[in-house]
């Protein structure tokens, strides 16, 4: 079993590595999604008002209560019954993995927010900032600096989500794992080879990510 | 000033990035043959990562007979029929069996193949058809399958208690009679066939009861020119010598 | 010495906390030159009434103006406006963490006053040098001590040339031998004429330094005097009774 089992991985691994690529582009546009919506939800879930708060509070529970598979299913089915847009599968993975993420990288966000001292938000209106000023130029940088290793996380847990999107038809990693086990009859070779890829693809990220942390780091301040 | 700035900027960026996916715009009329990658003979994966199998390269004849453009679009077999429905695909050539529930939701071409039913075993296990139908026989099957919904309905409900463990696809339920873990899997004998062929140490043990159907390409019930076009594309390709070339160089058996 | 216009008057603040009221009705006015502090136990509502003053902590009722200008609140450009001119000391600094000590005096004449940043760089040079810090410039706060760090949280208060200056506590949190390098810039800003209302429990440096000490308790004004009256007659015993509770913690003379 072992000799045809290597050679299956042989064979299969360009069209295995082509599918690892879809999942990083899946977990780059949600990523990058995910934070242009999340950075005004986690500013409105601290400075918004009450009625702001408990929007943005909906949003959450919403996308963080519902599976990725419904999700999923509800913005590919259900979207284009109620709407008649005809989004690609890989487009949907990236719209939904994306509003899900936004939930998550507000939340992330909010905490890094919330962590700084008060003082930080009192010394930058006692100069005559606005609010606005305060948040955009002395809050967020810091609070962008606190998030990366949120992020890192974050990208772990995306990265592991967008192997869902196969249930779409989405020809990622998983699935090709499976459509190559399919024709050569070697399943555990296949998995723990897509496995393996997704495990170097968490390292290399998560690394990158702390070097960016590093990189944009203030001296004694960041740990 | 600068928050309306910042945040224009914004919006501008959230689009781009909401609209990247659909960069692919719609040029050609292509139709969309929806596949499941996992179900050699009829549609699977080469080694090159392209799509094959006996559907496969029989619709890419007609394509060219007919005149028109074809994809092949890999899709999950459990959604195959909503995806259809949805215009996320325009037909399904793969392998798929005839039934009066899926005439409710589709239309079918003529027939071009017969699914034969057959449970499979360990090349060396002694089980047997009756004996497999006796309390806590593990059975494998498809999830989604003509087969799964007649052995649910004829058998299960019906009295038998052996127990039924559905897989995403054939060769995975097939993946677990070799691990031990099912005593048999529910197949075609196309399945079959092509398993043993590559190999694999299993065996047909015979018929479990289910009638034999017949095997249709499947389109929307509205899509009538497409339904045309295919069964005159069908009933061309199967008066030709290639027809049966085909069926046997994908080991599919009349 | 002599006094010239007023410069700022508050009266009757009020503010409650979580149902209980931290300033009851404090009114007081500070003129052109004129250096006030104000002393007594905590928890008497000094920093609340600091922070009252710049609508910080936005005070129940009450009133405030500048240069008998009424200050209105609830009109956000007036009160960005106002707090411009109005310099505040922090107990803990609260220099902005992410920026050099340059950076953090710069970014209010960029931001705020919409300077041009060579111009800006500028001024900010001036005002580090003249606190002492012009070797420090490119230094963060973490790699600044606690001394340092007032120093710069001064200098970006004295670049929005303010009218008057807050000082809450400045040199509370430092250790004791840094206390003295603060101290000496507020005397350079006192000799150069600037106008301040400080709160601070270095009695001995309050009294060779004020016109007119002011001691709080429990949300009011009890007493108020030029600091020989102060601390030396009988008239004010709670203020007396308050620094010789001070000499024996600290060791400090009135």
């Amino acid at each position: 079993m072992i000799p045809q089992g290597l050679t299956a991985i042989k064979e299969g691994l360009p069209y295995l590595l082509e599918g690892a690529l879809v999942n990083i582009a899946v977990v780059l546009g949600a990523m990058a999604l995910g934070f242009a919506l999340g950075l005004p939800l986690a500013v409105g879930h601290v400075y918004g008002n009450r009625k702001t708060r408990g929007l943005i509070g909906i949003y959450i529970l919403f996308f963080r209560g519902i599976p990725l598979l419904v999700l999923l299913f509800l913005f590919y089915f259900g979207l284009f019954s109620l709407s008649g847009i005809n989004a690609s599968a890989f487009t949907v993975a990236i719209v939904v993995l994306g509003l899900i993420s936004a939930a998550y990288q507000s939340q992330i966000l909010r905490g890094a927010i919330l962590s700084l001292p008060e003082g930080q938000m009192k010394a930058a209106l006692s100069i005559g900032m606005s609010k606005k000023k305060a948040i955009f130029f002395v809050i967020l940088p810091q609070a962008l600096r606190l998030s990366i290793p949120g992020w890192s996380n974050e990208y772990s847990i995306l990265l592991k989500d967008s192997a869902v999107a196969y249930a779409l038809g989405v020809a990622e990693l998983m699935a090709r794992a499976h459509h190559v086990a399919s024709r050569t009859y070697q399943h555990l070779y296949l998995y723990l080879t897509a496995g393996f890829i997704f495990l170097l693809l968490t390292y290399l990220g998560t690394k990158g990510l702390n070097v960016l942390y590093k990189k944009v780091g203030i001296p004694g301040y960041l740990r | 000033m600068l928050k309306k700035r910042f945040w224009i900027g914004w919006l501008v960026f959230v689009f781009l990035m909401a609209g990247l996916g659909n960069s692919a715009f719609a040029q050609d009329k292509v139709y969309i043959n929806g596949i499941d990658a996992n179900y050699p003979p009829f549609s699977f994966i080469d080694k090159n990562g392209n799509p094959d199998g006996l559907d496969v390269k029989a619709v890419d004849w007609i394509a060219e007979e007919m005149g028109f453009k074809v994809k092949h679009q890999p899709t999950e077999w459990d959604a195959i029929i909503p995806s259809l429905k949805n215009k996320k695909i325009d037909m399904i050539a793969s392998g798929m069996t005839v039934t009066e529930e899926r005439k409710k939701e589709v239309n079918f071409s003529i027939p071009y193949n017969e699914t034969i039913m057959v449970l499979v075993t360990k090349k060396d296990a002694a089980l047997t058809v009756e004996k497999a139908k006796t309390k806590d026989v593990k059975w494998g099957v498809q999830r989604g399958t003509t087969e799964a919904k007649w052995i649910e309905e004829n058998m299960l409900q019906k009295g038998f208690q052996f127990k039924l463990q559905h897989y995403d696809s054939a060769p995975l339920a097939v993946e677990d009679v070799i691990n031990g873990r099912v005593d048999c899997a529910a197949v075609s004998t196309t399945t079959a066939n092509e398993i043993i062929d590559k190999g694999i140490p299993i065996k047909i043990i015979g018929k479990y009861g289910q009638p034999d159907d017949v095997v249709a390409y499947a389109v929307r019930k509205e899509d009538t020119q497409l339904l045309n076009i295919l069964d005159e594309g069908l009933k061309r390709l199967m008066a030709t010598p290639l027809w049966k070339e085909l069926n046997e160089k994908y080991g599919v058996k009349k | 010495m002599t006094m010239g216009q007023t410069i700022l008057r508050v009266e009757n603040i009020h503010k409650e906390l979580g149902g209980k009221a931290i300033l009851n009705g404090v009114s007081l006015s500070v003129r052109k030159g004129e250096i006030k502090v104000l002393i007594g136990p905590s928890g008497a509502g000094k920093s609340t009434f600091l922070q009252s003053i710049n609508f910080l902590v936005m005070p129940d009722q009450g009133r405030v103006w500048l240069e008998e200008k009424p200050i209105n609140p609830t009109d956000k450009k007036a009160l960005y406006e106002y707090r411009q001119q109005v310099g505040m000391i922090f107990q803990d600094f609260n220099l902005f963490d992410h920026l050099t000590a340059l950076a953090n005096v710069e970014i209010g004449l960029i931001r705020v006053k919409g300077m041009k940043k060579n111009v800006a760089r500028g001024r900010a040079m001036d005002e580090l040098e003249r606190v002492g810090l012009k070797n420090q410039v490119l230094q963060y706060p973490a790699q600044l001590s606690g001394g340092q760090k007032q120093r710069v949280s001064i200098a970006r208060a004295l670049a929005m040339d303010p009218k008057v200056m807050l000082l809450d506590e400045p040199t509370s949190a430092l250790d004791p031998e840094l206390i003295g390098e603060v101290h000496s810039v507020i005397r350079d800003l006192a000799i150069r004429g600037m106008t301040m209302l400080m709160v601070t429990h270095q009695i001995r440096f309050a009294r060779s330094l004020a016109s007119e000490i002011v001691f709080m308790e429990n949300g009011r004004i009890l007493e108020k005097g030029p600091p020989e009256k102060m601390l030396s007659d009988a008239e004010c015993s709670r203020t007396r009774e308050f620094c010789s509770k001070i000499n024996e913690m600290s060791g400090h003379l009135c």
